[in-house]
Formats: C-alpha cells, sequence, structure tokens
C-alpha cells in the first residue's frame, strides 16, 4: 500500500500539489487524471526522484527515506543518456542494483537484437521496452509504469499483460487507454478525489 | 531561387545573432578584462600576419602560419552551423532542384563570417602589387585560408588529418611558399583518408567510466580545448624566447587563461547532469556521478596547465594557480553562468598575491 499524506510540490510559479493527500491501496491500480494535472509528478515523487517536496511517503504504513531503494519506474520523463547503448544502460542497472540480467524480460518484448544499438538511435516504442525492461528487471516490491502501452505493439502489449499478471507486488501505471489492463482486473482510481 | 537565397540571408544572420547572445556574457567579461588590450590583440593578429609575409627565419613564418590556420578551424567550427544552416539541412532539399544554390550559398556565408581571410585580404591591399609580387607565399598562405576554409564545411576530419602532417611537415620544409602549396596537397590527399574510426569497444559504464562516453560523443567539446591550450603553450614558447625575464608572468597567465576553458566544461557537463538527474538518482548514483565529473574536470584542466607551469615556471608559489579550477567548481556549483566572473575575480586575486608576495 502507498500513502501519499499532505504533499505539497511547486514548480516555479505553478503550485501541482497543495496539501494532497490519497491512498492506493489496490495491488493493481490504473491512476486517470488528465493531461498535465501532476500524474508523472507524483509517480517520480514516489519512486524517490525528486527531493523537492513537503510532505510524506508512506510504504506499508511506513515512512521510506531512501524510496528509491524499494520503488522501481518507466517513464517518459526520466531520459536514459542517448549516446549509450541499451546493453550498458541495463548493465548499469544491473550493477547499480545487484540485479539479474534481465534475458527473459529482453526476449519476451522481442528486445535482444536492440541491445547494441544506441538509445538516440532506438525507435519510441523500443525506448518505451527499454524504459521498461529497465524497470521491470530489478524485481521491485513497487513498480510504477508511466503509460506502459504507449507506442508498443500489439504482440508487446499482449507480453507485458501477461508478466504483469504474473507480478506479486504492488504496481501502478497511468493510461489513457486502461482497457487492456481493466480486462486483468486493474483498478481505477482517479488522482484527485471528486 | 531568389527566395532561397533570401531565406539563407535570413537563416544565416538569425543563427549569428542567437550565437552572439550566447556569447554575450563571455565576450563582454574578456572585453571588460582585456579591453585595454584589446587594440594590441588586434594589432597582434597583424603583427602574426607580417611575420609570415616577412620573417628573419622561415620556420617562424611556416609556424605562425599553420597556428593561423588551426586557429581559424576552431573559429569557424563554432560559426559552421550558422554558416551551412545545419538544423534545416534536409529542409533545403525540398526548395532546390540541384546543389549549385545551396553550395553558393554556403560559400557566401563563410565568406562573411572568415573574418582572418578578411585581415589577410585587408594586409594585401595595404601592400599593393608591387611587395606582394615579392611574397608569393603570402598569396599561398591566403589561398591556404579558403581552401582549408572550405574543406572544413564539408569534410572536418581532411583539415584534422592535413594540420597533423603539416605539424610534421614543419621539420622538414625550407621554404615558406613550399610548405603552404605542400599543405593544399596534403589536404587534397586527406580527403580520402577515413572520416572517422569506430571503436567497436564498448566500455562497462559505471558513474567514472561514464564520462568516458561523454567525450568520446562530444569529441568538440575535448578538441577545441585541447587546441587552444597547445596554441597557449605554443605562444608563451614564442614570448618567452623574446622576454625571457618575464617568463614566470608569461607561464602563470597562460595558466590561468587555460584554466578558464578547461573549467567551462563544467558548464557543458553540468547541464547533462541536471537533464539526467532523474536517470542517476533512479540508480542511485546521483552524487557518484557528479563527484566523478568534478574530479575529470580538475584533471583535464591539471593535466593541460601542469607542463606549461613545470616548463616555465620554477616559482612553486605559482603553481598554486592549479587550485582555480577547484575553487571555481566549488563557487559556482549552483550557478555555473557566473564561471566566467568568479574565475576572473580568482584569477586577478591570485596575479595580486602574487605580486604582493
Amino acid at each position: 500500500m502507498i500513502e501519499v499524506k499532505n504533499l505539497t510540490k511547486s514548480f516555479a510559479n505553478k503550485i501541482v500539489f497543495q496539501n494532497y493527500s490519497s491512498v492506493f491501496n489496490a495491488n493493481k491500480l490504473c491512476v486517470e487524471a488528465e493531461n498535465g494535472l501532476g500524474k508523472t509528478t507524483l509517480f517520480t515523487i514516489i519512486a524517490g526522484l525528486d527531493p523537492h517536496y513537503s510532505g510524506d511517503i508512506l510504504l506499508d504504513g511506513e515512512k521510506v527515506t531512501q524510496l528509491q531503494n524499494q520503488v522501481a519506474i518507466a517513464s517518459d520523463k526520466i531520459p536514459f543518456p542517448t549516446f549509450l547503448t541499451a546493453k550498458q544502460i541495463l548493465t548499469l542497472t544491473q550493477s547499480s542494483w545487484k540485479c539479474a540480467w534481465p534475458e527473459q524480460l529482453c526476449e519476451m518484448l522481442h528486445f535482444k537484437q536492440f541491445l547494441d544499438t544506441k538509445v538516440g538511435e532506438l525507435s519510441s516504442g523500443n525506448q518505451k521496452k527499454l524504459q521498461l525492461i529497465n524497470a521491470m528487471m530489478r524485481h521491485c516490491d513497487y513498480l510504477i509504469l508511466d503509460e506502459p502501452s504507449a507506442a508498443l505493439d500489439a504482440d508487446s502489449v499482449k507480453a507485458l499483460l501477461a508478466w504483469i499478471e504474473q507480478y506479486k507486488g504492488q504496481l501502478i501505471i497511468s493510461c489513457h487507454e486502461p482497457e487492456p489492463f481493466v480486462e486483468i482486473d486493474f483498478d481505477k482510481q482517479p488522482l484527485f478525489a471528486e | 531561387m531568389k527566395h532561397y537565397f533570401s531565406y539563407r540571408h535570413q537563416a544565416f544572420s538569425l543563427a549569428i545573432n542567437e550565437l552572439f547572445k550566447q556569447l554575450q556574457q563571455f565576450v563582454l567579461m574578456l572585453m571588460t578584462m582585456f579591453y585595454i588590450f584589446l587594440p594590441g590583440l588586434i594589432a597582434g593578429l597583424f603583427f602574426g600576419l607580417g611575420k609570415i609575409v616577412q620573417s628573419s627565419s622561415a620556420v617562424i613564418s611556416m609556424q605562425v602560419g599553420l597556428a593561423y590556420l588551426i586557429f581559424q578551424s576552431l573559429l569557424l567550427t563554432v560559426l559552421k552551423p550558422a554558416i551551412l544552416d545545419l538544423k534545416h539541412r534536409s529542409f533545403h532539399t525540398t526548395l532546390l532542384k540541384n546543389r549549385l544554390p545551396q553550395i553558393l550559398s554556403d560559400i557566401t556565408a563563410l565568406m562573411m563570417s572568415h573574418l582572418l581571410f578578411g585581415l589577410s585580404v585587408f594586409l594585401m591591399i595595404s601592400m599593393g602589387a608591387d611587395k606582394l609580387s615579392r611574397a608569393p607565399h603570402y598569396l599561398a598562405f591566403a589561398f591556404t585560408q579558403l581552401s582549408f576554409a572550405l574543406v572544413l564545411m564539408y569534410r572536418p576530419a581532411a583539415v584534422i588529418w592535413a594540420s597533423i602532417l603539416a605539424f610534421i611537415g614543419l621539420f622538414f620544409f625550407e621554404s615558406v611558399l613550399m610548405f603552404f602549396l605542400a599543405l593544399n596537397a596534403l589536404l587534397l590527399f586527406s580527403l580520402y583518408l577515413p572520416k572517422r574510426f569506430n571503436f567497436s569497444y564498448q566500455v562497462t559504464i559505471t558513474p567514472w567510466t561514464f564520462w568516458l562516453s561523454y567525450f568520446k560523443d562530444n569529441i568538440w567539446s575535448l578538441t577545441w580545448r585541447f587546441t587552444m591550450s597547445g596554441l597557449v603553450f605554443w605562444a608563451v614558447f614564442i614570448i618567452v624566447t623574446e622576454r625571457a625575464d618575464l617568463v614566470h608572468w608569461y607561464a602563470l597567465g597562460g595558466a590561468l587563461i587555460n584554466q578558464l576553458w578547461w573549467s567551462s566544461l563544467f558548464i557543458e557537463t553540468n547541464q547533462y547532469v541536471r537533464k539526467h538527474q532523474l536517470f542517476w538518482r533512479s540508480l542511485n548514483q546521483f552524487s557518484q556521478i557528479k563527484w566523478s565529473q568534478y574530479v575529470y574536470l580538475i584533471a583535464l584542466s591539471s593535466m593541460f596547465t601542469l607542463p606549461m607551469l613545470c616548463l616555465f615556471s620554477s616559482h612553486v608559489s605559482m603553481w598554486m594557480s592549479l587550485l582555480i579550477t577547484p575553487l571555481v567548481l566549488i563557487l559556482c556549483k549552483n550557478r555555473p553562468q557566473f564561471m566566467a566572473v568568479v574565475w576572473a575575480s580568482l584569477a586577478i586575486s591570485f596575479i595580486m598575491l602574487m605580486v604582493i608576495f
């Protein structure tokens, strides 16, 4: 369970969250909101990537200081260095988090042939696959996938859904076409209570 | 066709204005600090050209000529995106039936930007036909300025090859005219040399090896600093042969200027770190990447400054100037835009301390 308490976050002159509180209970959850309301900002805060906020993030009722140790995230908001190859990115993640090489994930998403391609030369679909593999390979208890099906081909979406079905941790996604996810028992929750 | 030329003119003016805006703070600082020396600097450029026209030693004429060609290559590389309108190059092909108008526009923009060639032309006009006929090597030098500039636009690797080969040639040629003619032949030959080497070896990326890949991808940011360091080293070397009594001060000046552009690498690398900070945080390596950034910058700055101090200055106290780069990095950690001002304040303070003590 992820709990957000009294979150206040602003960019320059724009306040995105002010005393925002919410509980994300469901094990598989799709957070819904229109573009630009702060879904991705909230995700990067929950994943421990943005320290510039006030408020508390609780994982299973406990306040955690190093959120990034327990929460993995895949998002377009986190650009990879374009001159590195996909393999170099995944190796860096592997050594940083001491996890196994994502052989199965690469095979599942038909990504093996692109491992030696530089990030800047990957198509948008393959960049999305790299983001997903990079987050999923960590096998964290909490996983956030921001727009996971965007730019993916139909086969890859199918493979992703199959992987999600057997994932045991808590998974939060944002998605503007949530039907395939709802079909595999995702709950829908609006970002802001009505 | 008229529309295309008019578009290129507009694009060029806009790009040049944009470039000057970006360099405004840096240029303003240099002008404020060195305004007394500006007329001297311009006179120095003419003095250099004079050395090519006539010098007691052919080797000096050739050295100065080659230094000019390398310096013009650096300046024109900065202006190249504006000259060729590189951002919209593929857009041009949608407007044209053949490449001729594009090449004509490129050459026009190149001639408008080539200030050092402008100086040469000015000097040639001042000399008049009679004197010029007695210095055919100077005509060959001016022609080489053009050929280097033109090749730099379309095949920069050939200019690098030719410059390296010309450097070796300095030890073999005795005639200045032959040297510049040979330079053009070398340039022609270099067109057939490889454009780039493909290193297929991939390093395992850590926060420490990451910068090796970064610099491999942004090789230009090292190349121009390396070349400028070489030119300053060369300039100090030539000056101290004339005024050996002031060797410590020239060495110190060279070392301080050297540290300005090596420290300025912080602006580029810092932008990159900021852009990818979420990535590094997601790996829990954000503080490591910042540490490795500082270590690389200090190492590079020291590596290119230390030889100058070792060779030209026996005063160990002057070696303290090596601390300027770390200080600039510490003081500008959160405000890289003030880097030039901080460097200037530290450099002046250091010189004052040296004068007083």
